[in-house]
C-alpha cells in the first residue's frame, strides 16, 4: 500500500484529527495575535543606524513629540493666550505626558541682578488687555521660537508635548492621543482650529487602520472568493472545499506567526487577504482535476489518486516557486518585510499541503458527479481560449512582435520610476493624520524632523568658540536650503545667554574661549536641565540638532540629508562628526535600502524560479519559455508606475518578488500539459493545452485578481497600489500565459525544424 | 538662589582640630551644589562659614551681592559694612577667577572660596582661598590662603551669620541658640 493510498484510506481519519487538533492550537494562537504599537520591525537592523539611533535616545530622549497647532484670530491677545494656556496645562496633566513646551510656558534668558536669569517669554498677566503688544515685542526681539513655537504671522502657536520615558510601553502613548483628540474636538471650532501631527500619531493610526483592515478585507475577500468559486464551479462543493484549504492556510500561518512572538504591523497585516488569495489554486486545480478528469475511473479514491498524480509534480513545483519568490523577501533588512516573506512562504506551502492531503480526503467521501455539461467549463470561457489558442499558433510572429513592442514601451516608462517613502502621504488624503499633518506644513513648521548629533572627533566637550560658531554657521547654511523650515540647537541658548549677561541687546554669540567656556559652566549648574538635556549632553561632548523639514518624502528628504552632511563637512571640518539619526532618518535611509534590497531579492527570486522550473523540466527551452513571458508582466507593471508616477516604497518594492513565484504557476501548469499532450504536432499539442489547463488557469488568476483588488478598499495607499497593480500584473500574466507561451513554443518548433521523434526520443521541448 | 538641605548636628564626628561643626548643609540642593554652609564653633568664636566649589562663582558672588542689597538697604545700620564686604567679595572673586582663567581648555575649572564670618573677642570677615579635598562624599578644607579681611562692626557680622543660616540652612534664631548660645552673649 502506497502513502498516498494509505491517506486515501485508513489512514483518513487519524490524519483528520491529527490535523484538527492542530487547527484547534493554532486557532487559538490565531485569535491573540496583536499590532505593533511600535514601529521597530518597520526598521532596518543596521548596526550603525541603531547604535546612532540609541545614543540620541539616551542622551536627549525620544524625538517622537506630538506638536499641536492651535489657530485663533487674535492668536496673542488675552483669548488665544488663555485658551494656550488652558491646553498646556490641560495637555500636561495627562497621565503619560512628562512636559508640554508652548507660548505661555516658554522661558528666556534676561539680565538679572547675579547675570543671566529665566524669565516666562509673555510676561503674565496673560490676560491684560496690552499683553498682545507684549507678545508680539517679546516674539519680535526672540526670533527663535518663530516657526518652532509660533508661525511667522502669529494666528498658530504649536505646543510641542514631550512624552514621559516607559521602556516597553507603547500602549499608554495611544492614550495620551486620544485625549490630546478629544481636547482638540472640545475646544475647536468658533474660529479656532487645532491639529496634531507626530511619529506616536502616525503609529497610533496605523495600528487603527491594520486593525480596520483587518477586520475589512479578510471576510471581504472570503466573499470575493466564494462568489467566483461559486460561479465557476457551480456547485457547493467547489466553494467549500476550496476556502476549507484557504481557511486552514490563513489560520496555521497566522497561528504560527503569532506563536513565533510577532504582532501585525503596515507590511504583514496584509499577509492574511494575500494567504486567502494565493492558497486558491491548489484547491481549484484539484478539484477542477477531480471534477473533469479521468471520466472512465469509477471508484471515488482511484479517481482522487489519478487526480493528485497528474497533479502532484507540477503542484509541488507551483508552491515550491510561490515559496522561493516570497522566501526571497528574507533577505531584506527589515524584520517586517523578512517576516512577510518567511510567513507567506510558510503559507504557500501549507496550501499545497492542505490542497494535496485535506481536499482529496475530503472527496474520496463524494459520489463524483456525472461527466457531461455540468462539468464543463463555461462556453464564454471556451470561446475565450480557443481564440487565444487560434491567433498564438496562427499568427505566433504578431503576437510576439506585439508583445515585444509593449515591452519597449514599458521599457521607457522604467526610468520614470522613483523610489519614495512618504508616511504622510501613505494615508489617504482625507485621513485626520494627513489633513493635521498638511496644515502644520502650510502654517506653522516643518511637521517633519532629521536629528543630527553633534561631536568632536576626539571626544572632548563642546564648549569651545570654535565649536559653538562653528555650528552656528552651519545651522545658517542648512536654514537657506529649500525644504528646510528651521533648526533648533544649543546655539540660540548660547546667544540669549550672552545677551542677558553682557547687556549687549543683541543675539550674538560672545567673542572669546572664556566667555563661551563660562557661559557653559553656567548651564551646567542651571536649574533648566531637563530642557537643557533635550539639546546637550550634561557633559557637552554631544549636542543635538533638528532640522524641521517640509512634509516630504524619501525622494527628497534622502537627498536634502546628504546635503545637509555635505555642508557639515565643509563647514565643520575633519575634527568634528554630525552624523544624521532620528525617527524619520531611519525611515529615509530604510526605504532607499529596501527597494535596492528588493531588486536584489527579485533577482535572486529569478534565479530561484529558474532552477526550479530546469530541475522540473530538465529543459533549457521551457526555462526560458517558462521565465520570460512571467517576468514581462512585472516589466509592464514597473514601466506603468513610471509613467502614471506611483512611487516604489515600502508596499509597492515588493510586487515583483511576491508576483514572480505567483505567476509562473500557470505556466507551469501549462508546460507540463503541454509536453504530456505533445506528440509531434505542436500547434495541436497547443490547442488541446489550451483547452484543458487554460479553465484551471483562468479560474485561478481571477480568484488571484480579484482577491488581491480586494485590498484596493485598504487604508494606505501603499496596500491599494499593491492590491491594484499585482491584480494587473496577473491580468497581464494570464494574457502571456494564453499568447506568449505558445507562440513562443510554436516558433521554438519551427525554428528547430522538429518533427514527430522529439517525445519518443524524449527531447521533446 | 541659596536654598539649603540641612544636615544633623555633628559632634565628635563634626570636629576638625578645635573646631566643633554644629550644623551643615550644602547650598543650593544637592543636585545643584555650589558649595556648603557650616556653622563652628571654634574656640570662644563661633563662625558662620560658607565654603564655596564652583565653576560659577561669579554667578554665586552675584548671588550674594544681591541678598546683601537687600538686607542692608541704603541710610540703615550695616549698609556700609555690607558695600565694604561686597567690595572685597568682588575682589576676592576677581582674583580666584584670573587663576582659573590661566588653565586649558579642559582642566578642572572649579573656583573655591572661603567666606568666613567670625563672632567673638573679635569680629571679622575673612576671605581665603581654600584647598579642599573629597574623600567618601565629604569635603574637607586642608589648607587655605588668606586674601582679605575686614573688621566689622558686631551688629552687621551677628545679623549677617543669622540670615545666612536662616537662607542657608533654615535654622531660625531659636534654633541658632540652641546650637550656638554663645553667639547671643553680650547682646
Amino acid at each position: 500500500m502506497t502513502p498516498l493510498s494509505w491517506l486515501l484510506g485508513r489512514g483518513r481519519v487519524p490524519f483528520l484529527i491529527a490535523i484538527a487538533a492542530l487547527s484547534v492550537f493554532f486557532a487559538v494562537q490565531a485569535s491573540r495575535v496583536g499590532v505593533e504599537r511600535n514601529n521597530e520591525s518597520l526598521r532596518s537592523e543596521d548596526a550603525e543606524q541603531l547604535q546612532n539611533q540609541e545614543e540620541l535616545r539616551r542622551t536627549f530622549g525620544s524625538d517622537d513629540d506630538l506638536l499641536l497647532s492651535v489657530t485663533h484670530p487674535r492668536l496673542l491677545g488675552p483669548q488665544g493666550l488663555r485658551l494656550l494656556d488652558e491646553l498646556t496645562r490641560a495637555i500636561a496633566a495627562i497621565d503619560g505626558v512628562r512636559r508640554v513646551y508652548g507660548l505661555t510656558t516658554a522661558k528666556v534668558l534676561v539680565p538679572g541682578a547675579a547675570g543671566a536669569e529665566e524669565a516666562p517669554l509673555i510676561a503674565p498677566p496673560l490676560d491684560a488687555g496690552e499683553v498682545e503688544e507684549r507678545a508680539r515685542r517679546a516674539l519680535d526681539e526672540n526670533p527663535d521660537f518663530t516657526a518652532q513655537l509660533v508661525s511667522a504671522d502669529r494666528h498658530t502657536a504649536g505646543l510641542l508635548v514631550e512624552f514621559e520615558d516607559r521602556p516597553g510601553d507603547f500602549r499608554y502613548r495611544g492614550a495620551v492621543i486620544d485625549r490630546v483628540r478629544a481636547l482638540m474636538r472640545e475646544k475647536g471650532g468658533g474660529g479656532v482650529e487645532l491639529h496634531l501631527t507626530g511619529v506616536s500619531v502616525q503609529t497610533a493610526d496605523v495600528t487603527a487602520f491594520i486593525q480596520r483592515d483587518q477586520n475589512l478585507l479578510i471576510p471581504l475577500a472570503v466573499v470575493v472568493l466564494g462568489v467566483l468559486l461559486a460561479v465557476f464551479f457551480r456547485r457547493v462543493l467547489g466553494v467549500v472545499l476550496p476556502l476549507a484549504v484557504n481557511g486552514l492556510t490563513v489560520l496555521w500561518t497566522v497561528g504560527a506567526y503569532h506563536f513565533a512572538g510577532y504582532e501585525l504591523n503596515a507590511i504583514t497585516s496584509l499577509l492574511p487577504p494575500l494567504l486567502l488569495v494565493i492558497s486558491l489554486a491548489v484547491g481549484v486545480h484539484v478539484f477542477q482535476r477531480w471534477l473533469a478528469g479521468f471520466p472512465d475511473i469509477a471508484d471515488p479514491v482511484e479517481r482522487v489518486e489519478a487526480a493528485l498524480r497528474s497533479l502532484s509534480l507540477p503542484a509541488f513545483f507551483c508552491a515550491l516557486t510561490t515559496m522561493q519568490g516570497f522566501l526571497s523577501l528574507a533577505a531584506n533588512d527589515m524584520p517586517a518585510v523578512q517576516r512577510f516573506g518567511i510567513f507567506a512562504a510558510l503559507g504557500a506551502g501549507l496550501s499545497f499541503f492542505f490542497g494535496m492531503t485535506l481536499m482529496p480526503i475530503a472527496l474520496t467521501y463524494v459520489r463524483r458527479p456525472p461527466a457531461g455539461r455540468e462539468v464543463a467549463p463555461h462556453p464564454w470561457m471556451m470561446a475565450v481560449l480557443e481564440t487565444a489558442a487560434r491567433i498564438s499558433t496562427r499568427r505566433p510572429v504578431a503576437v510576439l512582435v506585439s508583445f515585444s513592442l509593449l515591452t519597449v514601451v514599458a521599457g521607457f516608462g522604467l526610468p520614470r520610476l522613483r523610489s519614495n517613502t512618504d508616511l504622510v502621504r501613505f494615508l489617504k488624503s482625507d485621513a485626520q493624520l494627513y489633513r493635521d499633518t498638511m496644515f502644520i506644513d502650510r502654517h506653522l513648521t516643518g511637521p517633519l524632523a532629521v536629528e543630527f548629533l553633534f561631536s568632536r572627533v576626539d571626544g572632548k566637550p563642546l564648549a569651545s568658540l570654535d565649536a559653538v560658531r562653528r555650528l552656528e554657521q552651519l545651522e545658517r547654511v542648512v536654514r537657506e536650503r529649500p525644504l528646510v523650515v528651521t533648526t533648533a540647537s544649543i546655539v540660540p541658548v548660547l546667544r540669549q545667554l550672552h545677551r542677558a549677561e553682557s547687556g549687549a541687546g543683541r543675539l550674538v554669540l560672545p567673542e572669546d574661549d572664556e566667555q563661551v567656556a563660562y557661559y557653559f559652566d553656567l548651564l551646567e549648574a542651571a536649574p533648566a536641565q531637563d530642557f537643557l538635556r533635550r539639546l546637550i549632553a550634561s557633559d557637552f561632548t554631544r549636542a543635538r540638532v533638528s532640522v524641521r523639514i517640509r512634509a516630504v518624502g524619501s525622494y527628497e528628504s534622502a537627498p536634502l540629508v546628504a546635503a545637509i552632511e555635505s555642508d557639515a563637512r565643509r563647514i565643520l571640518g575633519p575634527e568634528y562628526r554630525f552624523v544624521p539619526t532620528g525617527t524619520l532618518y531611519h525611515v529615509i535611509h530604510d526605504s532607499d535600502r529596501l527597494v535596492r534590497e528588493q531588486v536584489e531579492s527579485f533577482g535572486l527570486a529569478i534565479a530561484l524560479v529558474v532552477v526550479a522550473i530546469g530541475v522540473l523540466f530538465r529543459s533549457l527551452r521551457f526555462t526560458v519559455v517558462a521565465v520570460i513571458p512571467n517576468v514581462l508582466p512585472i516589466l509592464w507593471t514597473f514601466g506603468l508606475m513610471g509613467y502614471t508616477g506611483i512611487e516604489l516604497s515600502t508596499g509597492t518594492a515588493m510586487i515583483a518578488s511576491a508576483v514572480l513565484g505567483l505567476t509562473v504557476d500557470d505556466t507551469i501548469h501549462y508546460l507540463a500539459h503541454y509536453r504530456r499532450a505533445y506528440a509531434g504536432d505542436s500547434a495541436a499539442a497547443i490547442r488541446e493545452t489550451t483547452r484543458a489547463v487554460g479553465a484551471p488557469v483562468t479560474i485561478t488568476s481571477v480568484a488571484l485578481i480579484f482577491g488581491f483588488w480586494v485590498g484596493c478598499f485598504g487604508s494606505f495607499k501603499p496596500t491599494v497600489y499593491f492590491s491594484l497593480l499585482t491584480g494587473l500584473t496577473f491580468i497581464t500574466g494570464v494574457v502571456c500565459d494564453l499568447f506568449v507561451v505558445p507562440a513562443t513554443l510554436l516558433l521554438l518548433e519551427r525554428a528547430s525544424g522538429r518533427g514527430g521523434n522529439e517525445r519518443a526520443a524524449g527531447t521533446a521541448p | 538662589m541659596l536654598s539649603i538641605l540641612v544636615f544633623a548636628l555633628v559632634a565628635a564626628g563634626g570636629t576638625v582640630d578645635t573646631e566643633r561643626i554644629l550644623a551643615r548643609g550644602v547650598v543650593p540642593e544637592p543636585a545643584r551644589r555650589v558649595g556648603e554652609v557650616r556653622l563652628i564653633e571654634r574656640g570662644d568664636s563661633i563662625v558662620v562659614q560658607t565654603l564655596l566649589y564652583t565653576k560659577v562663582l561669579k554667578r554665586v558672588v552675584g548671588e550674594i551681592r544681591g541678598k546683601e542689597e537687600r538686607n542692608w538697604l541704603p541710610g540703615a545700620p550695616g549698609y556700609d559694612e555690607s558695600r565694604r564686604f561686597v567690595a572685597a567679595l568682588e575682589a576676592a572673586r576677581e582674583a580666584v577667577w584670573k587663576e582659573a582663567a590661566r588653565l586649558e581648555r579642559g582642566a578642572d575649572r572649579e573656583q573655591c572660596l572661603l567666606i568666613e564670618f567670625v563672632a567673638g573677642p573679635r569680629h571679622v570677615v575673612t576671605l581665603a582661598v581654600p584647598e579642599i579635598d573629597r574623600k567618601d562624599g565629604e569635603v574637607r578644607i586642608t589648607a587655605t590662603r588668606p586674601l582679605q579681611s575686614l573688621d566689622l562692626s558686631a551688629e552687621y557680622i551677628r545679623r549677617n551669620m543669622l540670615l545666612i543660616l536662616d537662607d542657608s540652612l533654615h535654622l531660625g534664631e531659636g534654633e541658632v541658640r540652641q546650637l550656638a548660645p554663645r553667639l547671643f552673649e553680650g547682646r
